[in-house]
C-alpha cells in the first residue's frame, strides 16, 4: 500500500528535459521564427566591440576578453566590464551555419539549466529577431538572436543598462549584414585520414584541406575529441593533426577552423572506425 | 650516543694538491612523458640553458596576485613527472662542460637537489662538454611541487675532488597519473599546477580520493561561488554533458555564480590534472533536495528561492519549495560519488547512498509527472573534453 512518504512510480514520470524545452519553445514561438534559412548574416570584427560600447561602459575597465571556438560551427567572444561592484558581462555566439546554430544556442541557454522549467520568457523590449529574459523582468538580462548570432548581456545588478547596451550591440550587427554570410565562412574543401583503415595501435594523421587561397595561419584550427575511445594526441600543427588510436571503437574528431576576427567557422568532423589490431 | 663513548674515526679523503676541477651546466632537459603547458603553448625541452635563465624566469606576477598566491620565480618551461611507483621514465638530461680537469681521473658523479629530491648521473671528468644521462633516483611518492633552483655537485670519488656547478631555475611537479583528456594535447596548464599546490591542500597526498575529495572541498567552501538560484544555469560555459570549460575563467572567478555543472567540471578537471580521474554523471529527473549546505547560499531546501521572495529554506511542503529538474555529478575511484555543488559529497558514498542524502523523495512532493531520481537513471557522459 502507498504512503505519503514513499516516492512516485516510474510510470508518474515525464522527460522533464524534452517537455521544458517543448514548453519553451511554444511560449517564444520557436519553431514558428521565420527567417531560420534566410542568406544574411552578421560578419564583423568582434574586437571592436569594447569601442563600440565605450559610452555605455564608461568608467569600468575591460576586465575579461576572450574569443575562441565554442564548438564545431560556432565561434563565441566574451568581455567582462568591472568597477568595484559594477559589472557588465557581454557574451556573443557566432554561428558559421546561419540563424539555426544562433537560435540552437539560444534554446540551451534557456532551457540547459537544473530548473524543471525554463524561467526565460519572451522579453518586453523585442531585439532582433527573438529576445528574452528572466521571468522576473528584472532588467539584469538580455538575450538575443539575430541571424546568426546569439547575444548575452548581464550586469549582475549592478552595472551599465543592459537594454541600452543591447541597443547599442544590436546597431553594430545590423551595420554589418552581408548578403551571403555562407562566402565569408571558411570552407573546408577535403579531409584526409591516413592511413585508412585505422587499427588500434596505429599512428595515423587527419589533413584538412582549406578551400580557396586563404592561408592556414589565418584562423584557429582545432581537432576536438567527442567521444570514446579518445584518441592520444601526438602532434598538432596547422592543418594537419596526428593521434595513437589506442582502442577500437567509433571515435569522432570535431573540427574547429575559426576566423578569430569574425568567429565564422563552418560545422565539421570526422568519425574514425578504429578496428582491432590485427 | 653518550660523552665519552669510543667512535670509530674515519679519516677525510683530501684531493691531492695539484688536483683542479671545474664544470658548469649548459643544459636541462627533463625527458618525462607527461605534456606541460604554459600559457596554452607547449613546453619543450631544453628546460634551462646557460645563458638563457632569464628568458625562463616567469613572475607571473598578474596572474599569481589574481591567484592570491605569492609572487615569486617560477619556470615558463616547468616539467610534470608521475609520483614514485608508477612507472616513470624519470630521466634527466643533463649537459655539462668540464672547463678544468687536472690531475682528476675516473667518473665523476652529478648531482642535484631540490625539494628533497636529487638528480644523478654519471660523468667523465675530462675536459669538454658531455650529455649526462642523469636519473631522479627519489622520485617522491606523494603529490610534490619543487619550485627553485637545483643545486648541482660533481664529485670524483677516485680523486677525492667535486665542484660546485651553481643551481638552476627549475619548476617539477610529481602527479598521480597522466593528466585527463583535456590536457592531452597541448599538456597540462601549469598554471593549474600552481593553483592547485597553492590554493588546494594536495601537497604529499598519494590517496587519489582524498586528493578529489580535498578539490571537491575547495570548489564548494573555499572558491567563494554562490549557486544560481534564479535559473540554475551554468556561467563557465559547460552544458549538463560537460563538454567546453571556461577554466581559466573560473579560477579566476570571473563571474561570481554557477551551477552544478560548472562545479562538476571544476572538479573533474582540477583532480584531472594531477592525474587523478572521474566520470561525469548526469541525474534526470532529480527533485526536491534534502536540506543542505548549497554552495555559497547555506542550508537550502528550495534552490530556486532567487526566482521569488521565497527562503532558501522552507516547510517541507511549502508551495514555494522548488526542485532541481536535473543534477551533474562525478563518480571517482572505488565507485564514490563527489559533489561540489552541496554539502560537498567527498568521494564518501556511493551513486546510491549519495542520492539516498541528497533527494527527498516523498511521494506527496511529486505532481504531473515530477519524480524523484533514482540510481538507474544516472547516465554517464564524455564530462570535460575541452579547456579554455
Amino acid at each position: 500500500m502507498d504512503s505519503d512518504e514513499d516516492p512516485p512510480t516510474d510510470e508518474e514520470q515525464v522527460n522533464i528535459s524534452d517537455e521544458k524545452i517543448r514548453k519553451f519553445k511554444r511560449l517564444v514561438g520557436f519553431d514558428h521564427l521565420p527567417g531560420s534559412d534566410e542568406p544574411q548574416g552578421v560578419r564583423v570584427d568582434w574586437h571592436r566591440l569594447p569601442a563600440v560600447l565605450a559610452e555605455e561602459v564608461k568608467g569600468l575597465r575591460l576586465d575579461w576578453e576572450s574569443m575562441h571556438s565554442f564548438r564545431t560551427g560556432i565561434g563565441t567572444g566574451q568581455w567582462t566590464w568591472l568597477r568595484r561592484d559594477r559589472q557588465l558581462h557581454v557574451e556573443v555566439f557566432v554561428s558559421g551555419t546561419g540563424p539555426v546554430g544562433a537560435r540552437q544556442r539560444l534554446l540551451e541557454i534557456a532551457t540547459d539549466t537544473t530548473t524543471v522549467q525554463s524561467h526565460m520568457v519572451p522579453a518586453i523590449e523585442s531585439l532582433g529577431d527573438l529576445s528574452i529574459e528572466h521571468f522576473a523582468r528584472t532588467g539584469r538580462e538580455m538575450v538575443w538572436v539575430f541571424h546568426n548570432v546569439c547575444v548575452v548581456v548581464e550586469n549582475d545588478g549592478s552595472g551599465p543598462n543592459v537594454l541600452s547596451v543591447s541597443r547599442r550591440i544590436q546597431a553594430f550587427m545590423e551595420a554589418h549584414l552581408v548578403r551571403n554570410l555562407a562566402v565569408h565562412v571558411p570552407r573546408i574543401a577535403r579531409i584526409d585520414l591516413s592511413p585508412h583503415p585505422v587499427r588500434s595501435g596505429d599512428v595515423f594523421s587527419v589533413t584538412l584541406e582549406l578551400d580557396g587561397e586563404v592561408r592556414a595561419n589565418h584562423f584557429a584550427i582545432e581537432f576536438r575529441q567527442v567521444s570514446w575511445p579518445l584518441l592520444d594526441p601526438i602532434e598538432h600543427e596547422g592543418t594537419k593533426a596526428v593521434f595513437k588510436a589506442e582502442d577500437a571503437g567509433r571515435a569522432e574528431l570535431e573540427i574547429i577552423v575559426l576566423d578569430p576576427v569574425t568567429l565564422l567557422s563552418p560545422k565539421a568532423g570526422v568519425v574514425i572506425d578504429v578496428l582491432p589490431a590485427l | 650516543m653518550q660523552i665519552g663513548e669510543p667512535v670509530a674515526v674515519v679519516p677525510i679523503a683530501t684531493p691531492p694538491p695539484d688536483a683542479e676541477l671545474e664544470a658548469e651546466i649548459v643544459a636541462i632537459t627533463f625527458k618525462s612523458k607527461i605534456k606541460v603547458s604554459h600559457w596554452r603553448a607547449t613546453v619543450e625541452g631544453p628546460h634551462w640553458e646557460k645563458g638563457k635563465e632569464s628568458a625562463i624566469e616567469d613572475f607571473w606576477t598578474r596572474l599569481a596576485a589574481l591567484f592570491h598566491l605569492p609572487i615569486e620565480p617560477h619556470s615558463k618551461r616547468a616539467a610534470v613527472y608521475l609520483i614514485a611507483g608508477l612507472g616513470g621514465p624519470y630521466d634527466v638530461d643533463v649537459k655539462i662542460r668540464i672547463t678544468k680537469s687536472k690531475n682528476v681521473s675516473g667518473d665523476g658523479r652529478l648531482i642535484g637537489r631540490l625539494s628533497g629530491v636529487l638528480v644523478e648521473g654519471t660523468c667523465p671528468s675530462s675536459v669538454g662538454e658531455h650529455m649526462v644521462r642523469a636519473h631522479i633516483v627519489n622520485p617522491p611518492e606523494g603529490l610534490r611541487a619543487c619550485l627553485g633552483r637545483i643545486a648541482w655537485r660533481l664529485e670524483v670519488e677516485a680523486t677525492a675532488i667535486s665542484a660546485s656547478l651553481g643551481s638552476t631555475l627549475a619548476e617539477i611537479y610529481f602527479i598521480l597519473g597522466r593528466p585527463s583528456p583535456p590536457y592531452r594535447d597541448g599538456g597540462v596548464w601549469v598554471e593549474v599546477l600552481r593553483f592547485l599546490f597553492g590554493r588546494i591542500a594536495v601537497d604529499g597526498l598519494s590517496d587519489r580520493r582524498a586528493v578529489i575529495a580535498n578539490i571537491t572541498a575547495y570548489c564548494h567552501g573555499g572558491h567563494g561561488l554562490r549557486y544560481d538560484t534564479e535559473h540554475g544555469k551554468s556561467f563557465y560555459g559547460v552544458s549538463h554533458i560537460g563538454g567546453s570549460f571556461n577554466l581559466l575563467r573560473y579560477l579566476l572567478r570571473k563571474r561570481s555564480a554557477c551551477n552544478c555543472y560548472d562545479q562538476a567540471a571544476a572538479v573533474q578537471t582540477l583532480a584531472g590534472a594531477l592525474g587523478v580521474q572521474s566520470m561525469w554523471l548526469f541525474l534526470e529527473p532529480f527533485g526536491f533536495i534534502r536540506p543542505t549546505d548549497l554552495v555559497g547560499v547555506g542550508l537550502c531546501n528550495n534552490p530556486f528561492f532567487g526566482k521569488s521572495d521565497s527562503s532558501k529554506l522552507v516547510d517541507r511542503h511549502s508551495e514555494d519549495r522548488t526542485a532541481f529538474g536535473n543534477h551533474a555529478f562525478a563518480v571517482t575511484y572505488g565507485a564514490k560519488t563527489v559533489d561540489a555543488c552541496a554539502k560537498p559529497h567527498l568521494a564518501t558514498e556511493s551513486v546510491p547512498e549519495y542520492l539516498s542524502d541528497s533527494i527527498d523523495d516523498a511521494r506527496t512532493l511529486y505532481h504531473g509527472g515530477f519524480r524523484p531520481g533514482r540510481p538507474k537513471d544516472v547516465r554517464p557522459h564524455m564530462g570535460v573534453l575541452v579547456v579554455g
